[in-house]
Order: structure tokens, then C-alpha cells, then sequence
């Protein structure tokens, strides 16, 4: 297994020698969190060089995840223990055409391994499953075999397709898409292109306002209620008489 | 997948049914048992998946848009004691910008979200059993310990709380009440207030208008325009402060949540109007006391992760 994590992680430094985009196309090409966004399904299509068998990754930026672990304290859960994860990527999908064993091929899991705090006092096996149960039940991580794959053409060529499901808690990034293949028993980058995910309209400003202007955003909240309550006492007063 | 609504600040997305129809439960709460609801409201938005600073602070943000037409209303009609709602409204900006600092403290400190649930099944368990036991008893035809024969029963000497009172300093007469007694007492009622609208999103009419129509003695018809006042205001103070320090107000929401609790409310007027006083109550109670026994359940049962946010941001 470690050798196959290995593999994986020496496959990515050819990210550099494949084409942008070379061959992988989504629709829609970005992704906009606007006032009525719920998640998104973006339908990934690829022509690459056959291998055998193929793994999607979507894999968001990489930040130093600040997170609390919970102990029990007089009968109740409370958070007892900062935590630093380092590098921790916030998104990590992986779609595989045989297997969902692919989760650990595609390095997932090793990425989540290499960001454990090493200063915990919490035993390192119990902090990677809370993890990565912490993940999944956001739906920000997830290995499935969602991957369809065509038999080679005659020009050696193979068709790839799958829908990737971003769920709604995704914050707005570059999200890179990359296709491995499977060549000689290990996974080697077929290719690979960054997916935009934005919040756009009403959410965009409103998230920029509160975080640039936030005395002007507190005021505006204010007023919006109070025409708000009023307009809506006036109509339904009237109503009601 | 349903028809979504994006939240933000929240940063995350809500199915906009849910949320009309939770403001709309709550509205609905508001008409049939005359409270303000939002002690109801907070709970239930942490339910649903909304972070809990996130969901007190935009509770405070409805509750402006909730009681503004409310408290325009009552002044006109010249139910609000302006001496009286300026003492208040004096501690309840005192009070809310000490709780949006204690907050600010506790998210640093990782544990803001504990507080609040922990505030909240503390006071849900005593509003809800406190209720529960009275309409009970009225049910069965014992006399209340809040009926207004007993309630305004000439007492023998002064009770100690009354002497309490008395002894305070800074004495003043509030001619619209027709009451008197120590500025103190109205501005550390309104810090309390003030405290709890901070940290649990709540407006305090719970405490207030049985503290004012019960301790203080003041007329009906001015503690609910003189509450109103203090409420608005209070949340005023608490929205922009918890915008500007914690960044916790989400105004998409306090929108939706106003627009289901404004239908709810009509509803639930309609709906009281064909039920009697105890059998409200007791009603009343035992949804606060479901919703307290879901807060409990967070607190004590083991969670799904033992790893969880600690400013309650995903």
C-alpha cells in the first residue's frame, strides 16, 4: 500500500508536463454559489490514452484546518483540545472506474495521514478516522466507484465520464480536477484542469460586506429588518382589520 | 434537491420550505402564546445544521424586524415608558456588548457553541417544567401561584424583595407606570436581558414581562409597549455589534425567518382564540420541553465526530 501511495504522489509532479485541460472538459466549466445555490453536479468528460482502469480526484486548496477535539466533561461533550491540521486539503472526492479502493491510491487518505498534529495528546489512529468521519458527513470527502470508462478505440484512445456532486458546504476555490490512469500497476496523471467554484450575486456581496465592511453590514442588517417588519406589519395589520 | 436558499455567512445552504416553515412554527408559537419566540427559534436552527453563533445572532436580527412594528404601535397608542425603556435600554446595551465580548471570548476559547447549548437547556428545562407543573395543577382545579387574586393579595409586612428594593439607592418615580422605586432596578434587569440576547439570540421577553407585570408592579398595557421598546433596541445593539465583531449575522436568514414567522403569527391568533388558557400552556410547555431534551441530547450523547469546529463555522 505505502509503495501505491508512493506511486501516486510521484505521479504528481507530472502535472507540469501534461496540457492544461489537455482532453478533460466540465460542464458547466465553473461553478457559481449564487442566492439559490444547494450544491452542484458538474458533469466531467475526458478522451485520454487507454490505461487500465482510471481514478477521478477533486481536490480543494490545502489550509491549515483549525479544529477542537470533544471530551467528555461532567457528562457533556465540550471541546477540550485545539488542533492544528496542516495543509488538510478542504475537499477531497475521489471517483474510481473498479473500486473504491482508489480513495488510498489517489492519496486521500495519505494527505489526512501527513496532516495529523504531531503534539496531540490524542492517539494519531483515532484522530485520522474522526477525521475523515468528520469529512465524509459534510460530504467533503468520499470515495466511490462513479467512474465510467469506454473500451479502447482504435486509436488507443479511452472516453471518461462522471458526474462529480460538490456539496453545498464547499467554500468558494480553485478545485483541481485531475484524471489518473492506471499504467504497469501504478496510477500516472492522464490530466488534469483546475475547476472554479465562486459565490456570485446576492451571497458575493453580502460575504464581502460582512467581511470588509462589517460596522456597515451590522447597520444594514438593522435596516433591512426594520423595513422589512414594518412593511410587513402594515400588510398583514391591514389584513387582520 | 429542492429549492435552496445559500447562506453566506452561515456558509451553507438551507432548503428555503424548512426554513419558511420553521419561521412559521414559530410565528405560529407567537400568535397562539403571546411570546416572542426566538427562545424556540435558536434551537431549532442549530437542528437544522446552522452554526450556533451564527443562528443566535441572526435570531437577533428577526427579532428587530419582528418587533418593530410591534413597538411603533405601542408608542403611538402611548404604551411605552420612556424613562422606564431608556433604564432599560441603558442595561441592555451595557448588557448585550458585555455578552458580544463574552462571546467573542468563548469562540476564541473554542467552546461558544457549548455555552449556548448549555444556556439554553438550563433555561428551556425551567421555563418548560415551571409551566408544565402550573398549567397542570390549574388543570386540575388547584389554585395557581400566579393567579391575580394571590398576585395582588394585600400582604401582611413587606416581603423580602420588596424590602430589598426599598433599600436601594438612586430612587425615581416613573409617572406613566405609576410606579417608583431605585433606577438601578430597571437598568440591571435590562443588562440581564441584554446578556442573554447576546449569547442566546434571544429578545427576553420571558424574563421581562413577568418581572415587570410581577416584581415591578407596572400595568399591562405599558409592560408589553416599555418590553418592546427595550427588545427592539437591545437587538439593534446586538446585530450590529455581533456583525461587527464576530461576524455571526446572516441577514438572508433573519429574512426568510421573518417572512414564515409573520404568516405563522396571523395563524396562531386565529388558532388561540378557539382554545382555552391552560390547555395553551401545557401545549407550550411540552414543546419547550421537546426541544430542551434535543438540546440535552447534543450535550450528552456521544457525537457523530469527536473532532468539530470550535467557532461553529464548517
Amino acid at each position: 500500500m505505502g509503495r501505491l501511495f508512493l506511486a501516486a504522489f510521484l505521479a504528481l509532479p507530472a502535472w507540469a508536463g501534461v496540457q492544461a485541460g489537455a482532453g478533460l472538459s466540465f460542464d458547466p466549466p465553473e461553478v457559481g454559489q449564487g442566492l439559490f445555490y444547494g450544491g452542484s453536479d458538474v458533469s466531467v468528460t475526458a478522451r485520454v490514452p487507454a490505461a487500465g482502469g482510471a481514478v477521478l480526484r477533486v481536490l480543494g486548496p490545502k489550509t491549515d484546518a483549525r479544529l477542537m477535539r470533544k471530551g467528555r466533561v461532567w457528562g457533556a461533550w465540550m471541546n477540550v483540545e485545539p488542533l492544528v491540521f496542516k495543509d488538510l486539503p478542504a475537499l477531497c472526492l475521489t471517483l474510481a472506474s473498479r473500486d473504491k479502493k482508489a480513495d488510498d491510491e489517489a492519496g486521500c487518505r495519505a494527505m489526512v495521514r501527513r496532516a495529523l498534529p504531531s503534539d496531540s495528546r490524542s492517539p494519531p489512529d483515532l484522530l485520522f478516522s474522526q477525521l475523515l468521519r468528520l469529512k465524509e458527513s459534510e460530504g467533503l470527502y468520499a470515495a466511490t466507484d462513479g467512474l465510467w470508462v469506454s473500451a479502447p478505440d482504435e486509436s488507443g484512445m479511452m472516453s471518461v465520464s462522471a458526474l462529480v456532486h460538490l456539496p453545498a458546504k464547499a467554500p468558494p476555490a480553485a478545485y483541481m480536477m485531475e484524471l489518473f490512469g492506471r499504467q504497469d500497476g501504478r496510477l500516472v496523471l492522464l490530466a488534469g484542469r483546475p475547476l472554479e467554484v465562486r459565490r456570485v450575486g446576492v451571497p458575493a456581496w453580502i460575504d464581502r460586506l460582512s467581511e470588509e465592511h462589517r460596522l456597515l453590514h451590522g447597520l444594514l442588517a438593522v435596516l433591512v429588518a426594520c423595513a422589512t417588519g414594518l412593511a410587513v406589519g402594515l400588510t398583514l395589520g391591514r389584513k387582520a382589520r | 434537491m429542492g429549492f435552496h436558499i445559500y447562506l453566506p455567512v452561515a456558509g451553507c445552504s438551507v432548503n428555503i420550505a424548512l426554513l419558511l416553515g420553521l419561521g412559521g412554527v414559530v410565528g405560529l408559537l407567537s400568535g397562539l402564546f403571546g411570546v416572542g419566540g426566538g427562545f424556540v427559534l435558536t434551537p431549532l436552527l442549530i437542528m437544522i445544521g446552522i452554526p450556533p453563533t451564527v443562528a443566535a445572532a441572526s435570531d437577533s436580527n428577526q427579532i428587530v424586524a419582528a418587533s418593530a412594528s410591534g413597538m411603533l404601535g405601542h408608542y403611538r397608542l402611548g404604551n411605552v415608558d420612556l424613562k422606564m425603556g431608556a433604564l432599560l435600554l441603558l442595561g441592555g446595551v451595557a448588557g448585550s456588548t458585555l455578552g458580544v465580548g463574552l462571546m467573542k471570548l468563548l469562540r476564541t476559547l473554542g467552546n461558544a457553541d457549548f455555552v449556548i447549548l448549555v444556556c439554553y437547556v438550563a433555561m428551556l428545562g425551567l421555563i418548560g417544567g415551571y409551566m408544565f407543573l402550573e398549567s397542570l395543577s390549574n388543570l386540575r382545579g388547584a389554585p395557581s401561584a400566579r393567579t391575580p387574586a394571590r398576585a395582588e393579595a394585600p400582604a401582611a409586612r413587606p416581603s423580602v424583595f420588596a424590602r430589598a428594593v426599598g433599600s436601594l439607592p438612586f430612587k425615581t418615580e416613573f409617572p406613566r407606570s405609576g410606579v417608583g422605586f431605585s433606577a438601578l432596578l430597571p437598568f440591571l434587569l435590562g443588562a440581564v436581558v441584554g446578556v442573554l440576547a447576546a449569547v442566546m439570540g434571544v429578545g427576553g421577553g420571558f424574563l421581562l414581562i413577568p418581572v415587570m407585570v410581577y416584581l415591578l408592579r407596572m400595568p399591562m398595557h405599558v409592560v408589553l409597549g416599555t418590553s418592546l421598546f427595550q427588545i427592539f433596541f437591545t437587538c439593534i445593539n446586538v446585530t450590529v455589534m455581533q456583525s461587527y465583531l464576530n461576524r455571526t449575522v446572516d441577514m438572508l436568514l433573519a429574512l426568510i425567518l421573518l417572512v414564515g414567522s409573520s404568516v405563522g403569527a396571523q395563524a396562531g391568533v386565529r388558532i388561540s382564540r378557539r382554545l382555552k388558557a391552560d390547555q395553551i400552556k401545557i401545549l407550550l410547555s411540552l414543546i419547550v420541553l421537546a426541544v430542551m431534551l434535543c438540546m440535552l441530547g447534543r450535550l450528552v450523547l456521544h457525537p457523530a465526530s469527536l473532532l468539530g469546529y470550535g467557532s461553529g463555522h464548517g
